[in-house]
């Protein structure tokens, strides 16, 4: 930091743009993930009126992504870090606006997801998953001689649930579930001792299970959890069975099928996808958390693998970018952002081709959402600036 | 601040990386799995709910004279359908409450079923009903809503349009196509429906078409039931030729059930049914036809048949129907009407057995010489009646006529005559010859149930109906009075005028019984021809001795030239024929009536005939003015045709059925009252439709039979 600071400032940057290009196949993949997505949206908004613009409304927010990234690569890491509290702090803050009615936005889809200050309107859920990442960083650095201590898991676990279940409350589960794999992922390469995060873990899939056996195989009702919705029992049942009601609650997913399957190698062509075209496809959903099926019918199975390809190569830089980063801070953000996009990409693509259960989260880069492609992009740019500010940084 | 030594675990980093590997792997797997190995399955639940399959009705072939000219065409017919899936499946969308959530569908409580669970089906008839309304409001039209026949076609066939409306005039269809109403599942369709072209004009050969009683009967190549069957006549004889095979349309359709695109994926189609032709002219039906008509008659028969071949050339009945109110479908008022009319229109008289009256002499005398147990010149002592087996057998006009032989007893139509003629001849003599003329056989002509087989009468068929006939009439065994009731065609006797045409038929051939043909051959839609039936089958040969047949031919001339029947004589030919006037009472509003059966049969011209024409007419005068004239303009028209004269035919109207000319019974001047009475008294009425059993009721020395029925079941 002091040698930084003794540099030429001019030079500084000119080292540190330097570094982002040196990343040049990573911004190629993202690059190709945007423009692509300006397409895909274009084709799946084609049978809504409603939604003409949204593919130009989405290339601005790819700009101001880009701009975003570029801001955050050249930002050394340790300074967001070291004012993570505040930064967590503002998140929790901004979701509990959206349960203040003069803040919120009104509800879309029956959830209360949006905060209306001044002229913008953004969901902090996404904002809060970046900020999220940055405390945790921040604090599994303070902890980081007590990191195998159990206090320590329920530490975090307590900085985990806040967001949670604020979330959860909104209500958005999908949204809200995915601060746990990011939790552990950071845990993990923290160093906390293996049964603190294998138990859970164990605990999680036991109870899945018990749900499967609960809701699908006995049918019997769900407990009144507070936590628990009856259409939740719905798409537990739904998930396992899709046949079970063909124009209810598994019609999405019936549908999601249909699309991707009649998709073949090499799907319909682009803006040709008959379920998307002619509007099988869910009205609300297929420009967001069903755009993997639209991609599926009119991309086929090339289209589909190379996007699950791409990402997976920009999750893999993540873990690259880690394993060389100058510190455990910077690799606890490179495998936070990493987990969160991992949990966005799986569940996404997942729920489409019957994976998971159905979950409203978007897919990374390639849903219609400014607020999402932004905290993706700064979640990127917060990795690339682990990339610039790497270990031999100073000796470039 | 910040440790610079302390770095993740590399082995940590790598089970990440590994995990990242495992579920992309996951998902491309899976995505294979979908995409790849499993898109078959895809691509059908794909096109099930992207596509409609829409059915084409097939255009019925043609029924043609023997000329071609058609009688019996297609038309277009626009038809309001309704998709009842469709519109179903859209009602939630376009029934939102006040607060925008969808609505619900309403449902109509059913029997609770076995198990005592309440249940409820779709009220498919309020979803209708709210769908259509706005639309038939707008363009001002109207049809109720058949509850029941669109409920029970939602539960079979709910993937089948419902005709909703059919046959609209252009400007609904133009006014309904302007605007787009925007309504999923209510589309307009055209569809070929029948058109007779001459109207009531040999309705009762070409029949008519409707919805058939079990649709499960006629099924075509695609599996889908036929909406529009024959129903009757040629229609019904020959429906599996006239019904073509339906076509489709494979069209995709929108989430919101709405066709996109111009052209079908898919279009097969449909053929169009065979042609069929009949043997009838078209020029000689409309003689027949208005000859009925000029003579003003309410009921009655004529038929023109070819006796070089057995075709037959015309046949009419009246009274008559439109068959084009059958079409696309009739009224329950208009059928009821029709059907329930005591006169019958829908009932074919060319094909109803009666009493032949002296017709049927014709046959007895051939019969009698054929026997040899008579000449042509044996003769008899004919006065103004005779006792046979204790009764007393009147001539019809009661005079002593002196001695006459065969000749001249046809030419005057002598009762007496026949009375001993044919108990002379014998009984098992006119059997055979009747059998040898088709009496009490069906010839099929248009179908075994439209047909009466007629009763040919005698000991063998007395044994067959033992216990009917000493049920009803007390009779158990074959007496002398009853050969002498047959040889004058009354008693149990009853013949169709198609059974005495082809009969007449041969004789003025030469003795050869044709089998009667209506259609020729049928030809398909590439005009090729796919069936024949050819001309002039032998059905028997009467096997007369030529002079003996020509002394029974030369009687026939005279009857017309000098007997019964001069008004029938047609200036320049020379033809043949008969008279008969057969006794018949029927039942009137619970009173007896007579109902005098008049015929005459004739052939001509007399040296080398053409044309053989049969009129029958209930409740006429007598044989010999009533029917007479009738047949005169027949053969006169024919011939002045035949010689260059042009018969154009026409629209015909349907003519309405009378029981004019039925007279009150008269008890003192009948013949035989008592026996009249107290037949009519036993309530023997019985429909036409199963007259292969006996009926009558005739005690010995009764002239009549009384059995017949004031309401024709049809």
């Amino acid at each position: 930091m002091i040698a930084a600071r003794s540099l030429n400032p001019m030079r500084t940057l000119l080292r540190k743009l330097g570094g982002i290009a040196s990343s040049f196949p990573i911004l190629i993949v993202l690059a190709a993930l945007c423009v692509a997505s300006i397409f895909i949206i274009m084709s799946a908004t084609v049978s809504n009126d409603l939604l003409k613009d949204a593919y130009s409304s989405q290339s601005r927010y790819i700009i101001i992504g880009f701009a975003l990234y570029l801001l955050l690569a050249l930002t050394p890491y340790e300074i967001l870090v070291r004012i993570a509290p505040i930064l967590y702090c503002v998140g929790i803050a901004l979701l509990v606006g959206v349960f203040v009615p003069g803040l919120r936005h009104k509800a879309v889809f029956g959830a209360y997801s949006w905060l209306k200050l001044g002229p913008i309107s953004f969901e902090p859920a996404e904002f809060a998953k970046l900020t999220y990442i940055l405390g945790m960083a921040w604090f599994l650095h303070l902890r980081e001689r007590e990191i195998h201590y159990f206090t320590t898991v329920v530490y975090a676990f307590v900085i985990t649930a806040i967001p949670f279940v604020l979330i959860k409350m909104q209500p958005a589960l999908g949204s809200a579930l995915v601060f746990f794999p990011v939790c552990f992922a950071m845990l993990f390469v923290a160093g906390a001792r293996l049964r603190y995060i294998v138990l859970p873990i164990l605990l999680i899939a036991t109870f899945c299970f018990l749900a499967y056996y609960w809701v699908s195989v006995k049918n019997w009702p769900l407990p009144k959890l507070p936590f628990t919705k009856s259409f939740q029992a719905e798409r537990i049942k739904t998930f396992f069975d899709p046949s079970l009601d063909k124009q209810g609650a598994a019609w999405q997913i019936n549908q999601s099928m249909i699309a991707i399957g009649s998709g073949g190698m090499n799907g319909k062509g682009w803006m040709q996808g008959t379920q998307n075209v002619l509007g099988y496809m869910p009205k609300t959903t297929n420009y967001n958390d069903f755009i993997f099926s639209d991609v599926g019918e009119e991309e086929g199975f090339r289209g589909g693998a190379a996007l699950i390809i791409c990402e997976g190569t920009v999750l893999l830089w993540c873990l690259w970018v880690a394993a060389r980063a100058r510190d455990k801070i910077g690799a606890m953000v490179a495998v936070g952002v990493m987990a969160m996009l991992f949990t966005h990409i799986f569940v996404n693509i997942g729920m489409t081709i019957q994976v998971v259960p159905i979950t409203g989260i978007p897919l990374p880069f390639i849903s219609y959402g400014g607020t999402f492609l932004l905290a993706c992009l700064a979640a990127m740019g917060l990795v690339q600036s682990v990339w610039v500010h790497r270990k031999n940084f100073e000796r470039i | 601040m910040l440790d610079e030594d302390s770095r993740v675990p590399g082995w940590r980093l790598g089970a990440l990386s590994l995990l990242i590997f495992a579920a992309m792997g996951v998902l491309l797997s899976r995505l294979w799995n979908v995409q790849i190995v499993n898109s078959e399955s895809a691509l059908e639940r794909l096109e099930q709910q992207t596509t409609v399959k829409a059915r084409i009705a097939p255009a019925r072939g043609v029924i043609c004279d023997r000329n071609g000219l058609p009688l019996a065409e297609n038309r277009p017919s626009f038809n309001i359908d309704l998709y009842l899936n469709d519109l179903w499946r859209d009602y939630p969308q376009t029934h939102r409450d006040s607060r925008g959530r969808l609505g619900a569908i309403p449902k109509i409580p059913l029997p609770d079923g076995k198990d005592g669970r309440k249940r409820a089906e779709i009220d498919i008839v309020k979803i209708v009903k709210e769908s259509i309304e706005p639309i038939t409001q707008t363009l001002g039209i109207s049809a109720p809503l058949d509850e029941h026949d669109i409920r029970e076609h939602f539960r079979t066939d709910r993937d089948l349009p419902y005709h909703y409306m059919t046959d609209l005039d252009f400007a609904t269809v133009a006014q309904f196509a302007e605007r787009n109403f925007g309504v999923p599942g209510i589309r307009i369709s055209q569809s070929p429906v029948r058109q007779y072209t001459y109207g009531a004009f040999a309705a009762h050969i070409l029949g008519y078409v409707g919805k058939p009683d079990n649709q499960q009967d006629y099924v075509a190549s695609d599996g889908t039931p036929y909406d529009t069957v024959g129903r009757q006549g040629i229609e019904a004889i020959m429906d599996a030729q006239l019904q073509g095979q339906p076509g489709s349309t494979i069209q995709r359709v929108s989430s919101q059930g709405l066709l996109i695109g111009d052209k079908p994926l898919e279009e097969n189609d449909p053929t169009m049914g065979n042609s069929i032709f009949l043997t009838i002219d078209a020029r000689i039906q409309y003689i027949v036809e208005s000859a009925l008509r000029n003579a003003g008659i309410g009921r009655g028969a004529a038929i023109v048949m070819d006796p070089r071949t057995g075709d037959v050339l015309a046949m009419a009945s009246i009274p008559s129907y439109d068959p084009n109110k059958f079409i696309p479908r009739i009224s329950a008022k208009d059928y009821d009407a029709l059907n329930n009319d005591p006169t019958a229109p829908l009932y074919n008289r060319v094909l109803h057995a009666l009493e032949p009256g002296s017709t049927y002499k014709i046959m007895v005398a051939l019969a009698g010489l054929k026997s040899g147990n008579v000449t042509v010149d044996t003769s008899f002592d004919c006065p103004g009646a005779i006792q046979i087996d204790d009764h007393l057998f009147h001539n019809s006009d009661s005079t002593d006529a002196g001695t006459m032989s065969l000749v001249h007893a046809i030419c005057v139509s002598s009762d007496v005559f026949f009375y001993q003629y044919g108990i002379r001849a014998g009984i098992e003599a006119i059997d055979s010859m009747g059998k040898l003329a088709g009496f009490g056989h069906r010839w099929g002509l248009l179908g075994a149930s439209a047909e009466d087989p007629g009763i040919l009468p005698g000991p063998q068929w007395m044994k067959d109906n033992e216990a009917w006939l000493r049920k009803t009439h007390n009779i158990d065994h074959w007496s002398q009075a009853q050969t002498a009731n047959t040889s004058i065609g009354q008693g149990f006797v009853q013949v169709t005028p198609l059974q005495m045409a082809t009969f007449l038929c041969a004789v003025a051939n030469g003795g050869t019984v044709y089998q009667p043909r209506i259609y020729s051959h049928v030809e398909n839609y590439k005009g090729e021809t796919i069936a024949e039936i050819p001309a002039g089958q032998v059905f028997s040969n009467l096997g007369m001795k030529p002079s003996d047949l020509k002394a029974v031919q030369e009687g026939m001339r005279e009857v017309v030239e000098e007997g019964t029947g001069t008004l029938a004589e047609v200036p320049g030919y020379s033809i043949a024929g008969k008279t008969g006037t057969a006794q018949h009472y029927i039942k009137i509003d619970g009173d007896i009536r007579r109902d005098l059966k008049c015929w005459f049969y004739c052939y001509g011209p007399f040296e080398a005939p053409r044309y053989v024409t049969c009129v029958m007419v209930e409740g006429g005068t007598w044989g010999g003015t009533t029917t007479a004239p009738i047949a005169q303009e027949i053969m006169r028209r024919l011939f002045a045709m035949d010689a260059g004269a042009v018969e154009t035919p026409t629209f015909l109207q349907p003519v309405a059925g009378n029981f004019n000319g039925v007279t009150a019974v008269d008890l003192q001047s009948n013949t035989s009252p008592a026996g009249a009475a107290a037949s009519a008294s036993n309530g023997n009425t019985m429909s036409p439709d199963d007259n292969s059993s006996p009926t009558g009721d005739v005690p010995p020395g009764t002239i009549g039979n009384p059995g017949s029925s004031t309401k024709h079941a049809h």
